[in-house]
Order: structure tokens, then C-alpha cells, then sequence
């Protein structure tokens, strides 16, 4: 008898220890300073014992392809790319809020915002058409009442954006964010308008998923929501120490570069202000599904 | 109740059944890995071709730049059957020929939040929108990857039949091999065990199994020793302890068998029953430890002299048994007989004692002598104490006569005990004569049995088996009561008041609770003590032991006197004389009838004046003739008795023979 409580104990325990764990959750998030604690909980281990991994890509755009591609479960991107994939799959929805740009998006160039008013020259503008850089260059054009005309536009993705040279022979406009800018402006180039002031455009970084992953894997993503909130506590108590852990994801920056870039954005991702629900309220982006 | 067989099939067939199971979620939870990784591989591919070109293109009339690349994706993943671009209405770029029409939307239509595998199964093309710029104008171009179905079920469903084919199999050829397994070596000698267990017939041979192989050499050992104890208490039940020789019980076995070969082959045989003489004696004087010990040395002996098919057995204290089947003749049987007596005459020496014995044997011969054991043994015991009666030390046959013998004892000792109850004995009374005067001076009470049918029995008929059945001491007792209240009858009548003489016997004075009864009779006849004498034969002296001179000394300490009776024919011995105090010596009749005779005449005249030397009074028995009387006269006898003066009377014949003298 107490040989098959043994056996049934044992075969108990292998039961309980070979039961499924929460399936893999791969999230795909492109560099940038807002996704940091993404990078830093991923980095530190803590979304192992959740089995959450993060797809590190170089641009928005890709991203999204990824997550379209259904090789990423949720991706992590502006309002832009909510509503590019709204369009496909509907229950789309934004869960975790992560930091509102502030200066975090931004318009260089190799020539001032008076120049590129006055040149009659075809102005090369880089950056990646099918992400929020479309919407920053529109408010830009728009504010600074440069003729499209003239606008060349080069549609790359962030990655090879960041390696233009700045050859001052011809004006090249370049819409790029936090941490792209920082290599750009290395090589000459100058931020003429940026999310901090000139341009009035609202930019905020959020995690979207369908509502059918969320419900297959919602304790994983509260348990994100929570290591996310970590992170950032982490972040404020020893910058040093976060650092060490996100640089690799954010273009090796120095740590006084990624000090500064701190500066570009605004964690949002305890509480949202009143201003700012409405102002997403207008954009169409929803808040009541947040975790 | 289930058996073993059923239990393990049930036990095999539930685990098959669990694994199997297992196995079978294993396998569809492969088919649905697998279709995710088909998918994701496809997705991939499809990603990867639509980033690559969205971010390069600028105008439909670029794709052909891209045609490598589209090749390589092609080639690099064998689940893509082609790949196809198109605008809104043409195929723009084609991997394979075969496709001309734009894909039906229902061909590639993916719904949401499928799983890898229905998607698989039901969609043949994926589709993806690639976006490109011109300039600031967001156009699209539509992907469509033909999914090579083929190579998809290949993978997914391809070799299900035979899966389940090989499961089936091998679950019966695991069933197949374990029942054999089970049987070859659980089951069957499990059976075997049990049979062995119950029948104790075939012992299994070693089994594989370490615990059966246990059982079975703790049963084989169970068994074993069963067997020797079995064999052991066998011999033991049969087997005398003291001498190691057969039995009372192995007699009767072995004679049992003997007695159905004589039958049966019409043969003879001997049964020898042997007794040691006077064996008591042995353990009486040396202890019983020298008489066991010599009871063991004799068994050695008979068995040595015996051949191996003859029987011996020991039946009792002394007693043995020996059948002897396989002799020539009678001279060659006696012969046997004279060589065990003889081997037993041998001298021992037991604990420093020199012990000698001798036998009586008793021989009866199947199937003269009887045709069953019974009537063996009890023919033969017959013979034994025949030749016991005739001196010992030698062997008697059987014969009807001596049986006729018996019995007729058998019956006299029956009705003697009936004729006591019944008043059939008498006293007779034979007058004591002074020789001198010639007056009756005394009587000796003689016992007589009137018997109902065979009329007077003398005492020689039955005082003997009396005596050997024990009998004698109630019948002593009736004898003393009887002749003390005659005597005193006689006084009181004024018949005369002279001294009775009564015969006493060895058994009557070894019992125990003779004394008190003889002293309670006397004085309950009121008999004055002086008038009693006891009569006593020499062989008393035989056991010459403290309570002989008790019993003698207790007679004289009364006032009565005893007289030795038929002495001269005993062991006449002069030392008795001397140790025990006898008052009157009885010369039996036999010197009587000599006297006449040179040699009578002179054993009577030595006995007589030894008697008066020694100052007893002389009585000579027997005495019939007046010559016989005078010639006692002349060597000074004192008394005589005999039928000269009377016969023995009974008591008012003997009165009246008193009161006319």
C-alpha cells in the first residue's frame, strides 16, 4: 500500500513538474529609450521565469512586419502602428503604456529650418515612410511651411538612417528618435524641431496585442506590467546600473548620451493625465483596455 | 477471484492503453509544432521578401531586381510550391509558369486567431500587401506564396496510417512477448509451485526468478525434512527404543506381510516367543540400568545369530519374538534355537557384575500351529511357558494338547473365582497321629472344590493356577477364616480343641495386607493362638528376604507354630533351618514309600534324627502301612499323617473319626 502511494506521489510530482508551463510570449520592440525597461527586465532575467522573450528589432516598421508575419505575439510601437494594424486585425489594443515623446522624435538636417524655407533645392529626406516619421515630417512641412515639392523622400529604416554622412552639398533632411539621433548628430547633422516643443504632435509608446493573445496569455502580461514598472523603479534608484544592461539595445550610447536621452521622453506607464487621454481620445487611441 | 495471467493482461493493456495515449497526444501535439514551424517558416519567409522589397522598391517595374532573391527564398524552403506578385489585377512576377490567374481570395483568405494547423490544412497561399513608396504615395504590391501541400502533409499527416499500423503492432507483439515473458516465467511456475505444493510429486527444476526460485527451495527443504521426519517417526513407531529391534507394532507389520507370501506360496514358518529366566531377579538385585543393559546385549546377539530376512522383535520387558521362515528341516531350526539359548547362556559382564540368564522359547508353526498372528503369538506363548513349567532354559513346541491344557486352566481359573462366591469349597480335615500314642494330636486343613458338575476337584487341579493368577490370596483368606472357626467350632462343641494346621502360600504371604488380614481373621474366629500352626513349603525360603522372617517371626510372636512341608524334596537346605525358626519338619511322602529300601531308609533315618538334633518335632506324610508306622516308631519319629490313620475328612466326618478314638 505505501509502495502505490509512493508510485502515485511520484507519478504526481512528474505530472505537476512536466505540466505545461505558460507558453512562450515573443514581443518585438524596436531601440528606443521609452522601450528601455523592456530591455533591462528582459536583460536582468526577470521575463525568464514567465517565459516572455523580446524580439529586439532595429525599426518600427520591422516590428510590425514581425508581428504581421505572426512571428511576434505583440509588438511595441506609436500610435502610428496601432493604427496601421487596427486596419487588419480590429481587436488590436493598446495594454501597457510606456513614455510620451518629448523630444524623444525629432527632425535633423544639415541645414537650418531657414535654409531648407529658402532653398529651391530638392531636399533628400531620409527616414522610414511607414512608421510615425511620416506623421513627424508631416507636422514639420506643416509648422515650417516647406513646400513638399521639394521634399525627396528615401524611405529606410532607422538602422541605416543612423550611418548617413552629412556631405553639406546637397540638404537632407533626416526624421529619426532617441537613440538614432545621437550617431546622426556625430556626423554633422543638427535637431531643427523636435516633439519638445516645436513640433505639436503627440507621440506615445505603447505594447498592442489582439484580445485573443491577450486572454491565452494575460498573466504573462500583467507580470510584464509589473517588471516593466520595476524596471523603471530600477532606473530611477541606479541609472549606472541600468545603463549597463540596456546599452546593447540602445546603439551602445554612452552614458551620459543616454542620460540626456532621458530627458526626450516621459514615463507614462503609471498613469496617464488628463490632457493626455483626451489628446489620445482625439487620435482615436484607447486607454480603457490598459492593464 | 482473477487470476495472474488476467491480472498482468490487465495490468499491460492499461499501461499500453496510458502510453499509448501518451504517445498519441505526443504525436498530435508534434503535428501542431510541426504546422507552427511549417507557418512560422513560411511567415518568415514572407516577411522577410516583403520587408526587403517594401523598403527598396519604388515602382512595380523594380521587382524583376528582386527575382534572385525571390529564387533563393523559393529554393531555400521546400514547403513553398511558388511565389507569385501581383497588382490589383495582373501577376506581376512568378516563380512557377503554371500560375496565370490572380489566387481567389478564399484560397488565401487567413481568419484571425487560427491555429498553425487549421490554417495549414485549409488555406493553399499565403498572402501579404507589401507597401512601398513613391516618393510620399504609399502604393501596394499583394505576395502570395503557394504553400507546397505535398511536402506539408508529408510532414504533418504523412505517415499517420503507418504510425498507427506500427502502434497496433507493436502493442501486440509488447503484449505477445510480455504474456510469454509472464507465463515462461512467472505463471507457470507459479503452477508448478502449486502443483508441487499440493501433490508433492515433481519437484520444478530452478526457476529464473530469484523469490519463486526461493519457494521453491523452501518447499523442496519443507519437503525434504518432512520426508526424513516422516521416515524417521516410521522407524521410530517401529522400533523398540531399548534394544533398537522391531516392535510389537513392526512385528505385526512384517509378519502380516509373511503370513500373506505363506499363504499365498503355501510355505512354513516358526514363531519363536522367548523369555529370559528369572529376569525379574536380575533387575531386583542389580538395578534395572544392568537389566536394560543386558537386554541390549542380547538383542545385539539374537540379531547377530538371526539372517537378515528372519524377524526379531521386543514385545515386552523380556520378552522377544523371532519368526524364522527359512529353514531346511526341523534339526536345522532347532538348531537355531539351541544356538540363540546358548548365546543368551553366555556370562556378561555388566558394570563389573557377572550377570547370567537363560531362556525359555515357545515354538508354534504357521499354518499347523495357527493362521493368524494372534493365534501364533498366543500358540507360541503357550509352548514358552510349557517349557517355563518344565524347568526353564529350554525350548517347547506347540501342541494341542498343551492348548487343551490351557484352557482347561483358562476355565478352572474362571470358575474357581464363581465357586468361592458360590460356596463350592470345603475344607477336609486329616487327623495328625502321635506315633507313640497313637492319639490324634493335631489336623491339617486340606481344600477341596465341590464342583457343580465334574464333582470333587482335588486341590493339585487348581491350587497351582491359583496361584500363578493371584487368585490364592483370596482364597488363602477364605481357607484361614474357614479353618479357625472350625477349630474353634470344634472347641466350643466339646469335640475336641487340638491345633489346626493351614497351608500358606509364598504369593498369600508376599502380599502386602497379608498380616493385617491374618491378625484380623484370628481374631475374629476367636482362636487361641497356640492352636494355630502354618504350614510352609521350602521354595519360601527361595525369597529369602526381610519380609520371609518378618512374616515368620510375626507367626511365632502370635503363639503359633509353623511347620515345613514337604520337606526333603526342596532344597532341603540346612542354613534355612538354621536362619528361619521352623517347629515341625513334614518329610514329604516320597521317603515314605522307600523306606524299605536301603538308600530310602537311610535319607529317612538322617532326616529324622537331623530333626530331633535340631530339636523340631518330626512329622513323616504319607504313611499308609502298619509297617511304614512301626518302622517310624523304631527311629523315634514323633507324628505321622497319612492314610493309615485317615484319609483327609471333612470336618463332622473328622469329628466323629475324633470323638470315636
Amino acid at each position: 500500500m505505501k509502495l502505490l502511494v509512493l508510485l502515485l506521489s511520484t507519478l504526481l510530482f512528474l505530472t505537476s513538474c512536466s505540466s505545461p508551463k505558460d507558453k512562450e510570449l515573443k514581443i518585438s520592440v524596436n531601440s528606443w529609450i521609452g522601450y528601455s525597461p523592456l530591455f533591462y527586465a528582459y536583460d536582468k532575467g526577470w521575463l525568464k521565469k514567465h517565459n516572455i522573450k523580446v524580439v529586439h528589432v532595429v525599426s518600427l516598421a520591422e516590428s510590425m512586419y514581425i508581428y504581421d508575419s505572426k512571428n511576434a505575439d505583440a509588438l511595441t510601437g506609436t500610435q502610428y502602428e496601432y493604427t496601421t494594424l487596427k486596419k487588419e486585425a480590429k481587436n488590436l489594443t493598446p495594454i501597457m503604456m510606456f513614455d510620451k515623446s518629448f523630444g524623444g522624435d525629432m527632425v535633423m538636417s544639415n541645414r537650418t529650418t531657414l535654409e531648407l524655407q529658402e532653398s529651391n533645392e530638392t531636399i533628400d529626406t531620409h527616414l522610414e515612410l511607414n512608421s510615425i516619421n511620416s506623421l513627424v515630417l508631416a507636422e514639420f512641412l506643416k509648422y515650417y511651411r516647406i513646400d513638399e515639392q521639394k521634399i525627396n523622400y528615401i524611405n529606410q529604416d532607422q538602422e541605416s538612417i543612423s550611418t548617413l554622412k552629412n556631405s553639406k552639398t546637397k540638404p537632407k533632411l533626416i526624421v529619426t528618435y532617441v537613440p538614432y539621433n545621437i550617431r546622426l548628430k556625430k556626423n554633422g547633422f543638427k535637431t531643427i524641431a523636435s516633439t519638445r516643443d516645436e513640433l505639436a504632435i503627440t507621440v506615445v509608446d505603447a505594447l498592442f496585442v489582439t484580445q485573443y493573445t491577450l486572454s491565452k496569455h494575460e498573466a504573462q502580461f500583467k507580470a510584464l506590467k509589473i517588471e516593466t514598472n520595476r524596471a523603471i523603479e530600477a532606473l530611477e534608484k541606479n541609472p549606472q546600473e541600468y545603463y549597463k544592461h540596456v546599452k546593447y539595445y540602445l546603439q551602445d550610447i554612452s552614458y551620459e548620451e543616454f542620460l540626456d536621452t532621458l530627458h526626450d521622453i516621459k514615463w507614462i506607464n503609471k498613469t496617464l493625465s488628463k490632457e493626455l487621454k483626451e489628446r489620445l481620445q482625439e487620435i482615436d487611441f484607447p486607454t480603457n483596455g490598459l492593464l | 477471484m482473477s487470476t495472474i495471467r488476467n491480472f498482468f493482461l490487465l495490468l499491460i493493456t492499461s499501461t499500453l492503453l496510458l502510453f499509448s495515449g501518451i504517445y498519441t497526444y505526443y504525436y498530435l501535439q508534434t503535428r501542431y509544432d510541426s504546422a507552427e514551424l511549417i507557418l512560422s517558416s513560411l511567415q518568415k519567409d514572407t516577411a522577410s521578401l516583403s520587408y526587403s522589397i517594401s523598403k527598396r522598391i519604388h515602382s512595380k517595374a523594380e521587382l524583376n531586381n528582386f527575382r534572385s532573391l525571390i529564387d533563393r527564398t523559393q529554393a531555400a524552403n521546400n514547403f513553398i510550391q511558388a511565389i507569385l506578385f501581383s497588382d490589383e489585377k495582373n501577376i506581376l512576377l512568378k516563380t512557377k509558369k503554371n500560375y496565370v490567374k490572380l489566387p481567389n481570395p478564399k484560397e488565401y483568405f487567413i481568419p484571425q486567431e487560427m491555429s498553425s494547423l487549421t490554417v495549414l490544412s485549409t488555406n493553399k497561399i499565403l498572402h501579404r500587401k507589401i507597401n512601398y513608396y513613391n516618393k510620399s504615395t504609399r502604393k501596394h504590391l499583394n505576395l502570395y506564396i503557394v504553400i507546397n501541400q505535398n511536402e506539408v502533409d508529408k510532414y504533418i499527416y504523412k505517415d499517420i496510417n503507418k504510425l498507427l499500423i506500427y502502434l497496433a503492432l507493436v502493442t501486440f507483439l509488447f503484449l505477445t512477448i510480455q504474456v510469454y515473458f509472464i507465463s515462461k516465467y512467472l505463471i507457470n511456475p507459479l503452477e508448478k509451485l502449486r502443483q508441487y505444493a499440493y501433490y508433492n510429486s515433481v519437484i520444478p527444476k530452478k526457476f529464473k526468478l530469484k523469490e519463486l526460485e526461493y519457494i521453491r527451495a523452501s518447499l523442496f527443504q519443507t519437503f525434504e525434512r518432512l520426508k526424513q521426519e516422516k521416515e524417521e517417526l516410521y522407524k521410530l513407531s517401529r522400533t523398540d527404543i531399548l534394544s533398537g529391534l522391531a516392535n510389537r507394532e513392526a512385528l505385526s507389520e512384517r509378519l502380516g506381510l509373511l503370513l500373506s507370501l505363506a499363504k499365498r506360496d503355501n510355505i512354513e514358518f516358526a514363531v519363536l516367543f522367548l523369555d529370559l529366566d528369572h529376569f525379574k531377579h536380575v533387575n531386583d538385585s542389580l538395578g534395572h540400568k544392568v537389566g536394560d543393559i543386558l537386554l541390549q546385549k542380547l538383542s545385539v546377539k539374537i540379531q547377530h545369530i538371526l539372517r537378515d530376512n528372519d524377524i526379531v522383535a521386543r514385545v515386552g520387558g523380556d520378552e522377544f519374538v523371532i519368526v524364522l521362515s527359512q529353514y531346511s528341516s526341523m534339526i536345522e531350526l532347532t538348531q537355531i534355537v539351541d544356538r540363540i539359548q546358548e548365546y543368551i547362556k553366555t556370562p556378561f559382564i555388566i558394570e563389573d557384575n557377572l550377570v547370567e540368564v537363560t531362556s525359555s522359547v515357545g515354538i508354534a508353526f504357521y499354518p499347523k500351529n495357527g493362521l493368524d498372528e494372534v493365534e501364533l503369538l498366543k500358540n507360541a506363548d503357550i509352548a514358552m511357558y510349557q517349557a517355563k513349567q518344565e524347568g526353564r532354559n529350554q525350548y517347547h513346541f506347540f501342541t494341542e494338547s498343551l492348548n487343551a491344557k490351557l484352557q482347561e486352566e483358562i476355565l478352572i481359573n474362571n470358575e474357581m473365582k464363581e465357586a468361592l462366591r458360590n460356596n463350592e469349597f470345603e475344607l477336609y480335615y486329616q487327623p495328625k497321629t502321635d506315633i507313640k500314642s497313637g492319639a490324634i494330636v493335631s489336623c491339617e486343613a486340606l481344600i477341596r472344590w465341590n464342583h457343580p458338575t465334574r464333582g470333587l476337584i482335588p486341590p493339585f487341579h487348581f491350587i497351582e493356577i491359583a496361584e500363578r493368577d493371584g487368585f490364592i490370596v483370596e482364597l488363602g483368606k477364605w481357607i484361614l477364616k474357614e479353618a479357625m472357626q472350625q477349630q474353634v467350632e470344634w472347641k466350643n462343641k466339646n469335640i475336641c480343641d487340638i491345633p489346626i494346621s493351614i497351608n500358606v502360600s509364598i504369593k498369600q504371604l508376599a502380599n502386602k495386607t497379608f498380616e493385617h488380614s491374618f491378625k484380623k481373621i484370628v481374631q475374629e474366629s476367636g482362636i487361641e493362638t497356640n492352636k494355630i500352626d502354618i504350614e510352609i513349603v521350602e521354595s519360601l525360603f527361595l525369597s529369602n528376604n526381610q519380609n520371609t522372617a518378618y512374616i515368620l517371626d510375626m507367626f511365632h510372636d502370635i503363639g503359633a507354630t509353623i511347620s515345613l512341608d514337604d520337606f526333603g524334596t526342596g532344597y532341603s537346605s540346612l542354613s534355612y533351618l538354621k536362619d528361619f525358626s521352623v517347629d515341625t519338619l513334614k518329610i514329604d511322602k516320597v521317603f515314605i514309600d522307600d523306606f524299605d529300601t536301603e538308600s530310602g531308609s537311610i535319607f529317612l533315618e538322617t532326616i529324622i534324627k537331623m530333626g530331633q538334633t535340631l530339636q523340631l518335632k518330626v512329622l513323616c506324610e504319607g504313611v499308609e502301612t502298619q509297617e511304614q508306622l512301626d518302622y517310624l516308631h523304631d527311629l523315634d519319629c514323633e507324628l505321622y499323617q497319612g492314610y493309615l490313620c485317615s484319609k483327609p475328612l471333612p470336618a463332622d466326618d473328622f469329628a466323629q473319626l475324633y470323638l470315636n478314638l
